[in-house]
């Protein structure tokens, strides 16, 4: 709230773009319609304050095939509590508009990397009001006084109706017969998009050649969690709300030159572990890597909404809840050498029920190095991943990570070898604790720099 | 490393362990060393952490840190030498992290990631410190489990300091950590004391657990409220667990009281008995089932009942002493130091070669030195002399701890040992630095004395002030009045001014009479801990490493 007394030189404006593959109707459905979302951002000269861009859209959910039915007060129907609307992006992926071979960033599973970044950057008390404003992701909205004081297990047990008070956002009324489309009115969302490029600084629009961001749906049964097979959802008034900054005088006079900028972006990698000592190893080719970050689900989740129907659960196992799957030693290799740790991760964990092994769910070296993957794991102030929310494995948003360069923020060059996760666990499955294959999504930050010559190509993306 | 583009030079970085050179496992009042090599080159401090097993011995009731802290409470004394010098040598960081640290430079969202890490808060919320087990104070030994925990050491200038250190040119970095008694930092799990909440619509803040109302004349077991949301999630946080009478505060043996609104009528401590089991309410949703030999209620329905250990003592059957006076202790295995080892590039290294041969190089460290005073019961007026000549000091804290208090932790009804500033009705307090005091009018307090327990906001200023100086980045003012620190800034916007020849001291004057009902009666003997928060230099030149004071 300080006053300085620079007078303004740049024009901020906040831009509503709409589809730019919209129907007529301006629904898109993984199921019943359209299953990707395409946005154009022209080339001009302004800069995309990426940072503060949002995706707008109504989300109406239904539970039979046809998309008549809508949800009513006794269905069990909700979203992930963490992540809630973000679930329905499947893939990221954003272009140059002008050089339209160029991808800058794709991310699969996009809605897999948010279950883990934002679980880890916001607190409890974050979802329970911000998140939940934005993206119906859990609780009532507000956080009350007696909320305030209170240890992160009683708020679980405070908001153990979140089922219901969330299904509020998306049911149409009493259990009678509501099963008209008209009072299906939806429910407003409001989403950042955790891209990478979107993470890092404002984008030069002209020096990009426009923007062209397209959004791929995600399966019914990844969305929903207590539902059936029938469960659907549409989402309609889709609007990306694009800030721009449009250039000074100063800068549209200095034209662009041949120029470069960095940006940073996610990418994935989806494994199989299927043995109590596995390793997962990939090649990335990638030059830059700053971090990677790794979330383990049981197979039998993913894409399967019957396995995700979990009545007990107060705030639901599905697909994105992060599994600990009872690491008792963890490497990481770059290259068949132990890198960027010198030494193996050794847990408390032993070979007992997950039950039984509860309070060596955690480990806080692991959890240091996860927390590095994102940022100084000392100035991670706040996080929904307590000690609390590890013990409870409905709640759990465990996952493993290690930085490559925490001093410089650089990356390392994996663009010829192997980056090895070397891990010792039980592998027991939540439902029976019998040793069974989980999925392992990985992500990579990446540092990439984008050489362009003005009005012939990208050159390179490194 | 965050979530922007940087635009530093490259270095590689990586991560190796370096373990204590003078044994693997410690106890109580031992000494854990570490010495860095100078091989290492470069290190950068602030993603580097201390990591130890910790296991908690001969405990006859479920155990927690002390003070709200987490393990760093262990830590007594921290010394720290470079290339022979001694940098840092600060007695009683525990004291000053629960300051800093815990009390005013945290939010309730980062004393979370703090129990994640350092294994603060309820132990029945997984630090991993207890068994999840019922313990028998007569049988159950030990209860605790081994647990690992990890520090930052944030308040070590060396730890602290975003700077890549280059332990190649110094010389090496020797670690001196002194480990605090048992009996200070360790204490009962007080879940089964003291309620976290206000659960109770007619009778406030109570001491105990709710419990379900007790309605028979012939009460021989206490079953908490059943009520899942609430009261039975503070003593047990098991909700995916099948017995989630394992991870109850209390243990059996130890006796208990039950006070209770009779017939709707005053609040009394009617019933006292010695548990006897501990186990599910069978076929009442998951709460818990003490059993317990306690009185009838003489046909009188009891009403908001509450069940609290018994401030009477341990030995109710007068024949054993289930406290464990004296073999309580604990065990710190395997201490590691995780480094961040940073290799520069060459020309980098050259050039900070060619620097230290010609002009020399410096590096600022900013630590503490704590200077212990007493004050004595009754004296209501009082001088602490601070003999602090730091010659770039850059704020002062004082924290005075009841100086009469017992050592708690190993037994389950002393209270436990304290570090926090007691106020004590406090009316005034002023700084002398060399010949002249600061602030210029003495720094009112006696807001605080009131009933309503108001805030002096002029202390409330000089102390936020202060701590920011000091290098703690204040997150809560919650705790200005439950520990009570006196503070002054000593400059602003990170300067420091020389105390050479000056020292400091405070004059303190408590109230002469009373402002408020049920106010303390006299001035308590209290144990006060000084710290100077000042810069050291560190040259490093060809004729070697010298440090100014």
């Amino acid at each position: 709230m300080s006053v300085n007394d620079r007078i303004a030189t740049q024009i901020k404006r906040y831009t509503k773009i709409t589809p730019s593959n919209s129907s007529g109707d301006g629904v898109f459905s993984f199921t019943k319609g359209n299953p990707v979302i395409r946005f154009s951002i022209a080339e001009q000269d302004a800069f995309l304050l990426a940072p503060e861009a949002r995706l707008q859209f109504k989300l109406k959910a239904f539970t039979d095939a046809p998309s008549v039915e809508s949800v009513k007060t006794a269905d069990t129907i909700n979203l992930d509590p963490r992540i809630g609307a973000q679930s329905i992006i499947q893939t990221l992926t954003i272009s140059s508009r002008r050089y339209a071979t160029s991808i800058c960033e794709q991310i699969q599973n996009y809605n897999q990397l948010v279950s883990i970044a934002h679980p880890t950057l916001s607190s409890t008390r974050d979802l329970l009001t911000q998140r939940n404003h934005e993206q119906v992701c859990v609780g009532q909205g507000i956080l009350n006084r007696k909320q305030q004081g209170q240890a992160e297990e009683r708020l679980t047990s405070d908001t153990a109706n979140n089922k219901l008070l969330q299904r509020k956002y998306l049911q149409c009324g009493e259990n009678t017969n509501l099963a008209t489309l008209s009072k299906n009115k939806g429910v407003d969302c409001s989403i950042q998009l955790y891209a990478g490029m979107f993470q890092s600084q404002n984008l030069d629009l002209r020096l990009l050649g426009g923007l062209e961001i397209e959004i791929t749906l995600a399966p019914d049964a990844n969305v929903f969690f207590n539902a059936t097979n029938t469960t659907n959802y549409q989402i309609s008034d889709v609007i990306l709300n694009a800030p721009l900054l449009y250039k000074s005088a100063n800068q549209l006079a200095s034209g662009v030159q041949p120029a470069s900028m960095e940006f940073l972006t996610w990418s994935n990698l989806y494994n199989v572990a299927q043995s109590t000592n596995a390793t997962i190893t990939n090649k990335v080719g990638l030059r830059g890597c700053l971090s990677m970050v790794q979330k383990f689900v049981p197979i039998a989740y993913l894409n399967n909404s019957g396995q995700q129907a979990d009545a007990v659960a107060t705030a639901g196992a599905n697909a994105f809840s992060g599994w600990n799957v009872g690491v008792k030693r963890l490497t990481f290799h770059r290259n068949g050498q132990r890198y960027p740790n010198e030494y193996q991760i050794l847990t408390e964990r032993g070979d007992l029920t997950p039950a039984e092994e509860v309070m060596a769910e955690k480990n806080p070296q692991i959890m240091v190095n996860a927390f590095s993957a994102f940022e100084n794991y000392k100035d991670i102030k706040h996080t929904h991943i307590t000690s609390q929310n590890l013990a409870n494995r409905q709640q759990n948003n465990y996952f493993l990570g290690v930085s490559f360069d925490q001093v410089s923020g650089q990356g390392i060059d994996l663009s010829g070898g192997t980056i090895s996760t070397e891990i010792e666990s039980t592998l027991q499955d939540p439902a029976d604790n019998v040793a069974k294959p989980f999925g392992v999504f990985t992500f990579f930050l990446n540092k990439n720099t984008l050489v362009i010559q003005p009005n012939q190509r990208i050159q390179s993306i490194e | 490393m965050s979530l922007n583009t940087s635009a530093t030079m490259p270095v590689e970085n990586y991560s190796v362990v370096q373990q204590s050179e003078n044994g693997t496992q410690f106890g109580p009042h031992n000494k854990i060393r570490f010495r860095i090599g100078s091989h290492l080159g470069y290190i950068d401090f602030h993603t580097s952490y201390l990591q130890f097993n910790l296991q908690i011995l001969n405990a006859k009731a479920k155990m927690e840190f002390t003070n709200g802290m987490g393990a760093d409470v262990l830590i007594r004394t921290w010394r720290l030498l470079i290339g022979g010098h001694v940098v840092e040598e600060i007695d009683h960081p525990n004291v000053l992290l629960k300051v800093m640290k815990y009390d005013y430079g945290q939010d309730l969202g980062m004393s979370e990631v703090c129990e994640v890490l350092d294994k603060s808060g309820k132990a029945t919320g997984y630090q991993g410190l207890n068994k999840p087990q019922i313990v028998d104070v007569q049988t159950t030994n030990p209860c605790a489990d081994k647990v690992k925990c990890v520090l930052d050491l944030n308040f070590s200038g060396i730890f602290g300091s975003p700077q890549t250190f280059p332990v190649g040119m110094t010389g090496d970095v020797e670690i001196e950590i002194t480990l605090e008694d048992q009996r200070r930092c360790l204490q009962v799990i007080n879940s089964a004391y003291f309620p976290h909440a206000l659960t109770s619509s007619t009778a406030g803040k109570l001491r105990g657990r709710k419990i379900a109302d007790v309605a028979s004349a012939t009460t021989d077991a206490v079953v908490f409220a059943n009520e899942v949301n609430t009261n039975l999630i503070d003593n047990s946080t098991s909700t995916n667990s099948a017995f989630v009478a394992t991870d109850c505060a209390f243990s059996i043996g130890q006796p208990i009281t039950i006070s209770s609104l009779t017939n709707g009528a005053t609040r009394t401590d009617n019933s006292t008995g010695l548990i006897t089991a501990i186990g599910a309410n069978a076929g009442a949703g998951s709460a818990i089932k003490i059993s317990a030999t306690i009185p009838t209620g003489g046909g009188n329905t009891r009403t908001e009942a509450r069940v609290a250990l018994n401030p009477a003592g341990c030995v109710v059957d007068g024949s054993i002493d289930w406290s464990n006076n004296g073999t309580l202790s604990y065990e710190v295995s395997v201490p590691s130091l995780f480094l961040q080892v940073v290799v520069p590039p060459q020309q980098y290294i050259s050039e900070q070669a060619r620097k230290v041969a010609t002009e020399g190089y410096s590096i600022d460290i900013p630590t503490y030195t704590c200077y212990k005073s007493n004050t004595y019961s009754g004296i209501s007026s009082a001088t602490l002399e601070i003999p602090c000549y730091a010659s770039r000091a850059r704020s002062l804290l004082t924290i005075g701890v009841n100086g009469s208090q017992s050592l708690g932790g190993n037994n389950m009804l002393i209270a436990p040992y304290k570090f926090e500033g007691i106020y004590d009705d406090l009316d005034t307090y002023q700084f002398q630095i060399g010949e002249a005091r600061e602030p210029v009018r003495p720094v009112n307090c006696g807001n605080l004395s009131t009933f309503q327990h108001n805030v002096a906001q002029e202390q409330l200023t000089e102390l936020e002030k202060a701590l920011r100086s000091a290098g703690c980045d204040v997150k809560s003012l919650r705790k200005h009045r439950n520990n009570f620190v006196i503070g002054r800034a000593l400059s602003s916007y990170g300067g420091s001014i020389p105390l050479t020849m000056k020292g400091a001291r405070i004059y303190l004057d408590y109230l002469s009479t009373n402002k408020r009902d049920n106010a303390n009666v006299g001035v308590i003997a209290k144990q006060w801990f000084n710290y100077c928060s000042h810069i050291r230099r560190l040259n490093i030149t060809p004729q070697g490493v010298s440090v100014m004071y």
